[in-house]
Formats: structure tokens, C-alpha cells, sequence
């Protein structure tokens, strides 16, 4: 995982570093806003986790930014991926491209997990009136990649789907957007003005409002070293460094281009 | 105590484990070792330290007759540190089948092994209509809702923390592990009496392989898995003993010696579905993938873990065994301490369980509801006598995977 990169990191460089683990994004906050002292608090945080979007219909997972406990402000991205979608592995695929997916009618499960996957098979069923897919939902990439290894679903939809692609014999049938890192067919959804939208899933670093500048310096150099970049190539993800005003706007962009934003 | 007692126990002070890995080996540890030393109280005392210990108490007081006790403590530890290394080769074997392991275990699969679970725990409690409404309670108590209840949430700010399920620690710790140690406080048989009349004991390997491989497979069963091994293998050696018309006390040598050699198997075996799937078939497995699953455990590493470390586990688990072996076989004696001190020992568990549920509520930030739902779990652990305590713990710690499943397969 990217966390545990940045924890070596971090503890390469003298630091003190503890992790915990969540079961969701609200007791994450929780713990946030009950750190003390001089210790600072990192939350990462994925597109449509959000911090900007109304959530009232994922309450278990990330509940309504004004029942937070904490104000969080982001300080750097880390990586912009977009969403791919891949066949089971373990048996034979019902489609094997997207035309087929897209045109023919044929039947399918398809696992998604977080808002930004979720939103796009959403926008895919809208915009293509023949995908007869049925969403099934699941609450992470590692369930989805069982799912698919079970064939309990047919198609997934996550970036777990790369590293699938590479090691597990499925097929990559579509992603929203280029990634150079891989050769996938490209099947953009459109916006509200019927703009075609390059949707990726951003990774960024939050911190809680007035942490320090040196602290948030160490943090931000800490994502900006090559060992982070190697670790994100080498899960075929893209790694960026956009800084806090820029990651904000792209966040804002992405979440009004999908109509996650408020 | 039980596993599952042992790591309620522990739960609290798993906050202070750094990682998933340490937590999964001392769990691995708890569950080789606990089945070595069930033996020596239930053959000298005759205390059933739990279910597995069944058969070593009725057929240690007969053996005991024969002033063989000491003797057969020599062959239960034997027998089970044999039995620990066939489960371990075992266990060894099916990580290279892990690929076809995994693509059967589907979302059908994985809900009858949980529901299969729910439905033999409430079998084997005393009160089946209470174990079932327990169930029930424990499965509503693990999605959370609760805490759409209004008033609820009036009782504890920033409620939407526990939308995910209720605190566990306080709910276990009433339920399961109070009552138990208050019970625990047993009249105590002491076995100890010499006859002259020592007969020699037979050759008891055949005792001890059949006892590993009734063990093995039945480790695997859900729910029941190694609780029920001892007394399986016990039955399988009675009718063997039936039938080779063998001397009195070398049946109750051999039943003793199956059943102990079977449940170390056995509890080895039942890690298979637990470390290389992520399925927990056992109350003590759900626990401590709840405890993992908050120190970033997840299914593929936990594959990792073992495939990375099989050398590492295969020596832990040789070592573990060997020391138990030598302790429960030798210097079982100094063992019997513990047991003559029950009481003061039930009154400085109850001591760490007030400090460590300080700590809890100290550590989640909310003191009254850890002591309201503790107190009130302690009530209604008491109430149901114990026995029924088993299923709604386990319902609630696999409620968010056995519901989410059920949804999925039927959209």
C-alpha cells in the first residue's frame, strides 16, 4: 500500500510514525480529532471519500461533511488513476471488449466499490442505453478481486483491475481514461454539457486545519520521493504531486463534472 | 478459559500491537498451546477448562483408579505434539492448493460455511430459542443500526463512529468472559491416588494417527470444528477398543490419548479457512479477524503472510509445540498451582478486566457507553447461563460479512 511506502519513508527520515486502521471513513475521523500534541494526523483520502460532497446516501461509509468532527484541508495529491474494468479470471468471459459489453445486450454482474466506480458504471448505464449490467456493490478493491477470482461477478470495475490484468489472466475491457502505463481501450462518459470527462480516481493527503507548515512540508516531500513514485508505477497507478490549491480545484472539477459535488 | 475467553481478554490491549502479523501469530500461538493444557486440569482436577476437555475429565477419573495419571499426561502430550506436526504438514500442503481454494470458496459458499456456523453454535448451546433470538440481536447489532434509533443518539455524541456495528470489546467481555470466570469457581476433584496395581501400557500409535486425522478433518467443520474433535475421536477409539477387546485401562488410556491427540489437530486445521481465505469458521476466528481487520489485514495479504513466512510458521509452530509438550508432559506438576488457586486467580482476571475496559473506554473516547454496554452485557450474560453467549458474539463479528453477501447474491 501507498501507506506503508510513506511510513518508511517517514521513519527513514527520524520520524515516529503509528498507523491505524479503520473500518470506515467516520471512525478514521474520530480518531483524527482525538490526536493531541505535538503528534500530526494523516488522513488519505480517495476522490468521492469526499470531503466536499453531500454523502447522505453513504452514511456507513463517509458520512455529511457537516457532521464531521474535524475540519481537514489538503495539502498534496498523490496519484491520478482511472477507473478500469476487467473480466473474472476464472472462467470464460461473457464479453471480452467493450463494444461487445456496450452493444450486444449480454447480461452481467459488475462489482464496483467508492463513489467515483460506482459513478462511473452509473454514467456508463445512462449514456450507453444496451448495457444490461446489474451493479452490484462491495466495499473495497481486495472484495472485489475475490469476486471476480469466485466468479461470483463478471466484471469488476476498480484499479485492483490492473495488477489483475498483469498477474491473474483477466481481460481489461475499458478504462475512463489514457493511462500510459498500460494498453486498455478507452471509453470516456460525458458531463452534464455532454463534454467528454477523463474520470480518474485521485489519491490525496489531508490534514487537519493548522497543523504547521514544517509539518506539512515533511509530508508533502514525503510523497513528492521516488520510492512513493516507484511503489504507485508499480501498481500501474499514475503518481502526481499536484500541490494543496491545485489538487483542490481538480477534486471540485472532478466531483461537479459527475455531479458528486454540491 | 477458552481462546475466544483469551483474546476478549486480550482485546483491549491489542490497541498496543503494532501490526496485523504480530497479532496473527500470537493467535496461532494461543490456539496450539491452549489445546496442550486443558489435559493436565481435566486429568488431575477433573475441571473442564473447555468443551475439547470432555473425554480427558470421565476418562481421567477412571484411569485415575489405576494411579496412572502422571503416565498418561506423558501420552497425551506426546499424542498431541504428534498430532500438532500431521495437522501442521497438513496445513502446509493446502497453501499450494491456495489457487483452487480460493476460486471455490464463492459468495454461496461463504455464506452457508457462516450460516452453517450461527446454526451449529445455537445446536450446541443449552437454550436453543435464546441462542437463536441471540443470534439474531447479534447480527442487528453488527450493521449498526442501532444507531438510527433517535434516542440512541442522544446518548452519544458523534454516534455515526459506531454506524459500521456496536463496540464488541464491552459486549464480549459481559457475555462471554465474566460469567465464565465467575463460574469457574468449581469444586475441584483432586485425582490424585496410587494403586500398586499399575498395569503396563500397549503401543498407542495407531490411537495416535487415527486421533490426527479425525482431529484434521474435523477442524475443518464449521462452528463445531476442533471443540468437537476430542469427543469425536473418543467415540471413534471406544468402538475401536470394542473391537480389539483391549483391558480396561488401556481403553481409557486410548480414549484419553485420541481425544487429546485430535483436538491439537484439529486445531490446527481450523487456521486453513481463517489465514489462507479470510473465513472465519470459529467464535475465537471471528474475534481476531476483527481485531486484524483494524490493523489493515486483508485477504491477500494474509496469503502473503503465510506463503512468505510457511518456513517461519513451520518453526514457530514445531517450537510452540515442543515447549508445550515439555511443559504438559513433564513439569505439569508446577502447573497445578494455577489450579489450586482458581479463586485468587478468577479475582486478579476480574482486576485486569476493570483496568483493561478502563483502558478501552479511555482509548474510544466514550466511558459511558463502554461501562453501560458492559454492564448491561454482564447482566445478560449471567441471565442466559453462559452457554448461549457463543452465537450472538459470533453473529455480531461476521454480521458485516454475512449480510452485505446475502444482499449481493440476491440482486
Amino acid at each position: 500500500m501507498i501507506t506503508d511506502a510513506a511510513v518508511a519513508e517517514l521513519e527513514k527520515n527520524g520520524h515516529t510514525v503509528s498507523r491505524q486502521f479503520t473500518n470506515s471513513c467516520a471512525a478514521a475521523l474520530h480518531i483524527v480529532n482525538r490526536i493531541k500534541g505535538s503528534t500530526v494526523p494523516v488522513v488519505m483520502f480517495v476522490t468521492g471519500d469526499t470531503i466536499w460532497s453531500d454523502k447522505t446516501k453513504a452514511l456507513a461509509v463517509c458520512p455529511k461533511q457537516d457532521s464531521w468532527p474535524i475540519e481537514l484541508t489538503l495539502i498534496t495529491s498523490v496519484s491520478a488513476t482511472p477507473q478500469v474494468m476487467c473480466t473474472s479470471p476464472a472462467k470464460t468471459a461473457k464479453v471480452k471488449t467493450a463494444s461487445e459489453l456496450l452493444t450486444t445486450g449480454t447480461p452481467v454482474r459488475i462489482a464496483a466499490a467508492g463513489e467515483i466506480g460506482k459513478k462511473y458504471l452509473r454514467m456508463l448505464q445512462e449514456q450507453n442505453p444496451k448495457l444490461n449490467a446489474t451493479f452490484v456493490p462491495y466495499s473495497g478493491a481486495g472484495p472485489i478481486r475475490v469476486a471476480l477470482k469466485t466468479s461470483d461477478v463478471d466484471l469488476g470495475i476498480s484499479t485492483a483491475c490492473y495488477q489483475m490484468i498483469a498477474e491473474d489472466n483477466s481481460i481489461g475491457i475499458m478504462q475512463s481514461s489514457k493511462n500510459d502505463l498500460v494498453n486498455i481501450p478507452v471509453v470516456r462518459v460525458k458531463d452534464q454539457n455532454n463534454n467528454e470527462i477523463d474520470l480518474v480516481l485521485e489519491q490525496y493527503v489531508a490534514v487537519p486545519v493548522g497543523t504547521s507548515a514544517s509539518a506539512r512540508k515533511v509530508l508533502i516531500d514525503v510523497f513528492k520521493t521516488e520510492s512513493i513514485k516507484k511503489y504507485v508505477t508499480s501498481i500501474m497507478q499514475i503518481p502526481t504531486n499536484f500541490p494543496a490549491e491545485t489538487t483542490l480545484t481538480r477534486v471540485i472539477a472532478t466531483e461537479t463534472a459527475i455531479g458528486l459535488a454540491k | 478459559m477458552n481462546v475466544s475467553g483469551v483474546l476478549i481478554l486480550m482485546m483491549p490491549a491489542a490497541h498496543l500491537i503494532p501490526n496485523w502479523q504480530l497479532l496473527m501469530w500470537f493467535y496461532c500461538v494461543v490456539v496450539m498451546t491452549t489445546q496442550y493444557y486443558g489435559s493436565v486440569s481435566a486429568i488431575l482436577f477433573g475441571v473442564v477448562g473447555e468443551f475439547t476437555s470432555i473425554p480427558a475429565v470421565e476418562n481421567g477419573f477412571q484411569i485415575a483408579k489405576y494411579g496412572l495419571q502422571e503416565k498418561i499426561l506423558t501420552g497425551t502430550a506426546l499424542g498431541s505434539f504428534v498430532g500438532a506436526v500431521i495437522a501442521l504438514g497438513i496445513f502446509m500442503c493446502s497453501i499450494q492448493y491456495y489457487e483452487t481454494l480460493i476460486y471455490f470458496f464463492t459468495g454461496k459458499i461463504k455464506i452457508t460455511i457462516l450460516v452453517m456456523t450461527i446454526l451449529l453454535l445455537i445446536s450446541m448451546s443449552s437454550n436453543k430459542i435464546i441462542a437463536t433470538v441471540l443470534s439474531l440481536v447479534g447480527l442487528y447489532i453488527s450493521t449498526g443500526s442501532i444507531w438510527y434509533i433517535e434516542p440512541m443518539q442522544q446518548f452519544v455524541p458523534n454516534y455515526i463512529t459506531y454506524l459500521g456495528g456496536v463496540p464488541i470489546i464491552p459486549i464480549a467481555m459481559g457475555l462471554l468472559v465474566i460469567p465464565g470466570i465467575v463460574r469457574s469457581n468449581s469444586t475441584i476433584v483432586n485425582h490424585f491416588h496410587k494403586t500398586n496395581d499399575t498395569p503396563v501400557m500397549m503401543n498407542s500409535t495407531k490411537t495416535i494417527i487415527i486421533g490426527s486425522a479425525i482431529g484434521s478433518l474435523s477442524g475443518l467443520i464449521p462452528g463445531i470444528s476442533y471443540t468437537i474433535s476430542s469427543s469425536l475421536a473418543e467415540a471413534v477409539e471406544k468402538f475401536r477398543n470394542t473391537f480389539n477387546k483391549v483391558s480396561s485401562p488401556q481403553n481409557y488410556y486410548n480414549n484419553i490419548i485420541s481425544a487429546e491427540t485430535s483436538n491439537n489437530s484439529g486445531a490446527i486445521t481450523s487456521l486453513i479457512p481463517l489465514l489462507l481465505l479470510g473465513l472465519p469458521i470459529l467464535p475465537s476466528e471471528a474475534i481476531i479477524l476483527s481485531l486484524v481487520e483494524n490493523k489493515g489485514f486483508v485477504i491477500q495479504t494474509a496469503f502473503q503472510l503465510i506463503k512468505n513466512n510457511a518456513i517461519l510458521l513451520c518453526t514457530l509452530s514445531v517450537a510452540v509445540s515442543l515447549l508445550n509438550f515439555y511443559i504438559s508432559g513433564k513439569l505439569y506438576k508446577y502447573l497445578t498451582f494455577f489450579i489450586r488457586y482458581q479463586k485468587e486467580i478468577a479475582g486478579i482476571l476480574l482486576v485486569i478486566i476493570t483496568m483493561s475496559m478502563l483502558w478501552e473506554s479511555y482509548i474510544s473516547g466514550y466511558f459511558i457507553l463502554t461501562w453501560a454496554t458492559l454492564i448491561i452485557s454482564t447482566i445478560v450474560g449471567f441471565a442466559i447461563k453462559g452457554q448461549s453467549a457463543a452465537p450472538i458474539i459470533f453473529a455480531a463479528l461476521i454480521g458485516n460479512e454475512l449480510l452485505p453477501e446475502l444482499y449481493r447474491m440476491y440482486i
